[in-house]
């Protein structure tokens, strides 16, 4: 909650009280209602125009103008009053999203292995670095330097790389980072760490450069070679870099965190309203992605007639800003943060924050990436980010689900491909990205019940026995002889049917009589509650919906409610 | 016919959420199909948001003005290509703008590299907004000679000044006795530059420089003329001619520049003045002023400074008034007014806390204190103090301080200065 917010909170009082009088019913339990699911954004629309974001107006936009329209925002304030944040809208029944040009599912369904990790979205091979490298563009935009080639198979790529001193930072990132940002689900470029001779460049015909004063130029030798002279040096005397694939389609120009793109007629959820952008928050947190702008998204139209959305250019993740390692303040700012600006000023420097004592780089090829000061929730990103801001508890859950799937194994091997040669920089690197993904595990599974894979087994008897795992266990941040469990059975209306402790079960039966006296269309609850050792209160339930259709004889779960 | 107020105001909250339900509709017109956004907010949720919906609508509008006026000057390249106008290829000659609180705003071109690699070249010209203040200089400097071991350059600068005052002098001055007068000064330099250590440097210069007074068209203050005299004030009525030698010893060692967190700097000076025209003003002018910053915890840090200045007369001659040390300039107590002080000697004494706010900007807390006195030995230096306090802002970047904002105060009243690229 923003401090605009809070103030408006106090307002928001009274208009509390006031629609508590109007509308009595809305803080009353809500019926469970299966929604039709949306229909899939993958089929063939008309090709729009290409439309480009200005980084500059959008940062104000963002920085300023969403901020105070937020805080004016009586309806929103309402619902955060009432720890009632509109919910993610494009979950199915059981809160999970569906497969999109946005998203597909990966990790968290299982069966990954450390050659998948490593494969990640490489559909081909690398460039080859004995073949001549013909210069086609020169790369305009970020931080480091960089240029566009063709090899002599005709494939295209943006070779990118580590800045002067700091040998595997920037290639290192964006390589580890491509890895699990696809393996969590997300549309990225392939990208291939590469050591080639400077030799085998051949700079193109008619190539443009922007220099420093914004004039487009032809790229000569001299600044080719400028652009090499900047660039670190393998012992071997080869360049390190980053070669990104040209992603397949026509670019359409990124996409924003809000809205929805007019021209587009598969986007009909608001994009700060889907689950996978808000649950990004906390993904792009674990791994330090801080520079979610508009800018580092892409879509591109696909031969198959519909947009697909990318995340591109995570050469400024993990412990890297691309041209240097990681300024401290990451994470804990945005970059113009008015507030925190004001706080500082006002606090006479006095207010010296925690982050600001941590800085340091024990290796060069990974720079600034710590966990002793991570807080995932708190996480702030370049600029604020209109989909993160609306993210729930359950857009955490979904997203720490997908964080915590990655085991310490998977994790190695994401790690492996950035290749590092520093001695000690990969082992630190990953027990740094284990301990900020159990940072996000703990704080979400303490928040909402981390109870999930809910399967029903038809006895013999007729009793239906239904199976549950907890994340937190699974994933070894709780201990499964310190935690227990307990279950409400009860009627659509809330009537208690049967209540029991399961101590340490993670599984429960149900007496087949509850589904036989229960009338056609109407279904039992399951609230499942769990409790570890350590805590006072049992947790918020897990709510299960189990119905009988007519025509069948099994009992199915119909879908979920995670309660916080 | 008269409806009531309610009935209007309801109408009013009708047509809005049916105009907000239609242009809902999101569609092209260019595009046949049509599509059906989810609707983030339920009718009631429209409802309660109009209140703030009305007050945001002008913010709003003004918010977008900016942001496409930032999209404006960014698409249409502007500032890139402004300094690509004033600025050359390869960096060597440029124009950067320049303000300060006594000669206003301006600006300034460099060209590196003139007449011999190192040298630079400077053209200065402020003026403030009503042009009573104006400034022009030529500086031609770094040129190396002796293979190196020093470096010689000199400046010509023509400054116009026609908002001075002079409060008399000594250090119990009241602003009561406030009078107003104009000055033109032609100063030209030949300056010598020895460094026989990085961080050290010995300078020595020999300067010509005619002074003129002149009245202002002050209505509010009397003009100096009024006050007084030749005879009771030295260089009113008489044009000084002054040959001056000069000579710096400089040291200085940071741990980074623009803004360190760690410097020792000490600026030792003095100096003798011959009038070759009546020879009237003959005198000699010593000083220091040494500056230390401390670290203190994280890029917090303190910087104190102390700089004494004695001014004295040779035997049967005096010193022109506006030549007497002064508090009241930016550099001495922030706070007075300018002139606000004068006497043959000057003590300062400053404390400032400086701590950073955001990437390459500092806010910070001063205090200043200091004297003018006949002589600083005689009365002790603790009579006649006085201080003054305030809190200010700065920009910096690897080159060295841009841009310095701050509120000074003290018992004559607050004082705001502005700074940019230095000024002259």
């Amino acid at each position: 909650m923003t401090a605009a917010e809070k103030i408006m909170n106090s307002t928001l009082l009274f208009f509390t009280v006031l629609l508590g009088i109007i509308f009595p019913g809305c803080g009353g339990p809500a019926c469970f209602v299966v929604t039709d699911p949306l229909p899939d954004d993958r089929v063939a629309v008309p090709e729009m125009a290409r439309r480009d974001i200005n980084i500059i107006g959008d940062g104000f936009d963002k920085q300023f103008t969403e901020q105070l329209e937020q805080a004016l925002d009586l309806s929103r304030s309402y619902r955060s009053l009432r720890n009632k944040r509109k919910e993610a809208m494009n979950v199915d029944a059981f809160d999970n999203v569906a497969n999109s040009s946005w998203f597909e599912n990966r990790i968290h369904l299982g069966g990954w292995t450390p050659e998948k990790i490593r494969r990640g979205p490489d559909k081909g091979t690398q460039p080859d670095t004995s073949e001549v490298w013909t210069i086609f563009r020169a790369k305009a935009e970020g931080v480091t330097p960089g240029f566009s080639i063709i090899d002599e198979q005709g494939q295209r790529y943006v070779i990118k790389f580590d800045p002067l001193g700091f040998s595997g930072l920037s290639t290192g990132a964006e390589v580890v980072s491509t890895k699990l940002f696809y393996a969590a689900g997300f549309h990225v470029p392939e990208n291939y760490i590469v050591c080639f001779t400077p030799a085998h460049l051949r700079l193109g015909d008619n190539v443009k450069i922007t220099d420093e004063k914004s004039r487009k130029r032809p790229m000569t030798q001299a600044d080719l070679q400028a652009q090499l002279a900047r660039i670190a040096r393998q012992p071997d005397g080869t360049i390190r870099a980053v070669a990104s694939k040209y992603i397949p389609g026509k670019p359409k120009g990124p996409f924003r965190y809000q809205s929805t793109r007019k021209d587009d007629l598969n986007d009909i959820v608001p994009h700060q309203h889907r689950r996978e952008l808000r649950g990004l928050k906390y993904i792009a947190a674990w791994l330090n992605h801080y520079d979610t702008k508009a800018n580092n998204t892409y879509t591109s139209y696909l031969d198959k007639g519909y947009l697909r959305h990318w995340l591109i250019d995570f050469g400024s993740t993990l412990g890297s800003q691309g041209d240097e390692p990681m300024p401290a303040y990451v994470g804990h700012e945005n970059t113009i943060d008015p507030l925190a600006i004001f706080a500082r000023l006002a606090t006479l420097g006095l207010w010296v924050k925690p982050w600001e004592k941590k800085w340091h780089v024990p290796y060069q090829s990974i720079g600034h990436f710590e966990s002793d000061d991570f807080d995932p929730q708190s996480y702030d990103p370049i600029i604020p980010n209109p989909a993160f801001e609306n993210a729930t508890l359950r857009d955490a859950f979904w997203a720490a689900r997908i964080i915590v799937s990655f085991s310490d194994e998977l994790l190695r091997a994401a790690v492996e491909t950035g290749q590092y040669t520093e001695p000690g920089a990969a082992d630190y690197l990953l027990k740094r990205l284990i301990e900020r993904r159990d940072i996000v595990g703990r704080y979400v599974f303490s928040r909402i019940n981390p109870l999930d894979g809910f399967k029903l087994l038809h006895q013999p008897d007729g009793r239906i026995e239904l199976r549950f795992v907890d994340l937190a266990v699974v994933c070894g941040l709780e201990q499964a002889t310190a935690s227990g469990y307990r279950y409400i059975l009860a009627k659509k209306n809330g009537k208690t049917l049967d209540s029991q402790l399961l101590g340490r079960a993670n599984h429960l039966q149900i007496a087949a009589k509850y589904f036989a006296e229960m009338p056609a269309g109407d279904y039992l609850q399951v609230k499942i509650f769990s409790k570890r050792h350590a805590a006072k209160k049992w947790s918020q339930p897990t709510i299960l919906y189990l119905e009988k259709p007519e025509a069948q004889k099994s009992v199915r779960i119909l879908g979920l409610r995670r309660v916080y | 016919m008269h409806r009531p107020l309610f009935v209007r105001i309801l109408a009013l909250i009708f047509a809005i959420i049916w105009v907000d339900l239609l242009t809902a509709q999101e569609n092209d017109p260019e595009k046949p199909a049509k599509k059906t956004v989810l609707q983030p907010k339920a009718t009631w949720e429209k409802a309660i948001d109009l209140p703030g919906d009305l007050v945001f609508l002008p913010v709003k509008l003004l918010l977008e003005i900016s942001r496409e006026t930032l999209e404006f000057i960014d698409n249409s390249k502007i500032i890139p290509e402004t300094i690509d106008l004033i600025t050359s290829d390869d960096g060597v000659r440029g124009v950067r703008p320049t303000y300060n609180s006594r000669t206003g705003a301006g600006a300034y071109y460099f060209h590196r590299n003139l007449l011999q690699e190192g040298t630079r070249l400077n053209l200065t010209a402020t003026s403030s907004f009503d042009a009573e203040n104006q400034s022009f200089e030529f500086k031609q400097h770094k040129f190396s000679l002796a293979k190196g071991l020093c470096a010689a350059g000199f400046f010509y600068r023509y400054t116009k000044l026609d908002e001075e005052s002079y409060y008399g002098s000594g250090p119990t001055s009241t602003r009561g006795d406030r009078a107003s007068y104009g000055i033109r000064q032609k100063l030209l330099t030949f300056e010598f530059d020895v460094t026989p250590d990085a961080g050290l440097s010995l300078n020595l210069t020999g300067s010509y420089e005619k002074t003129k007074i002149r009245p202002t068209h002050d209505d509010e203050y009397p003009s100096i003329f009024e006050v007084y005299d030749e005879s009771s004030l030295p260089g009113i009525a008489e044009v000084a001619d002054l040959l001056i030698w000069q000579t710096e010893l400089h040291f200085i060692r940071d741990d980074r520049a623009g803004n360190p967190t760690r410097s020792t700097d000490l600026l030792i000076y003095g100096g003798i003045f011959n009038d070759v025209g009546a020879d009237r003003f003959d005198f000699w002018r010593s000083g220091f002023d040494f500056n230390k910053v401390f670290h203190l915890f994280y890029n917090r840090t303190l910087a104190l400074r102390i700089a004494a200045e004695f001014t004295r007369p040779f035997t049967g001659k005096t010193i022109p008034f506006y030549y007497l040390s002064e508090i009241g300039r930016y550099e001495t107590i922030r706070g007075f007014k300018r002139g606000r002080f004068h006497d043959r000697d000057r003590l300062l004494a400053s404390i400032e806390y400086r701590y950073p706010i955001w990437n390459m900007c500092d806010a910070y807390l001063f205090a200043d204190a200091g004297k003018v006195a006949y002589n600083l030995a005689t009365p002790p230096p603790g009579d006649n103090l006085i201080a003054g306090y305030g809190a200010g802002i700065r920009v910096y970047n690897s080159g060295g301080l841009v841009l310095k904002t701050e509120l000074g105060f003290s018992e004559d009243g607050a004082r705001y200065y502005l700074t940019l690229n230095k000024g002259l």
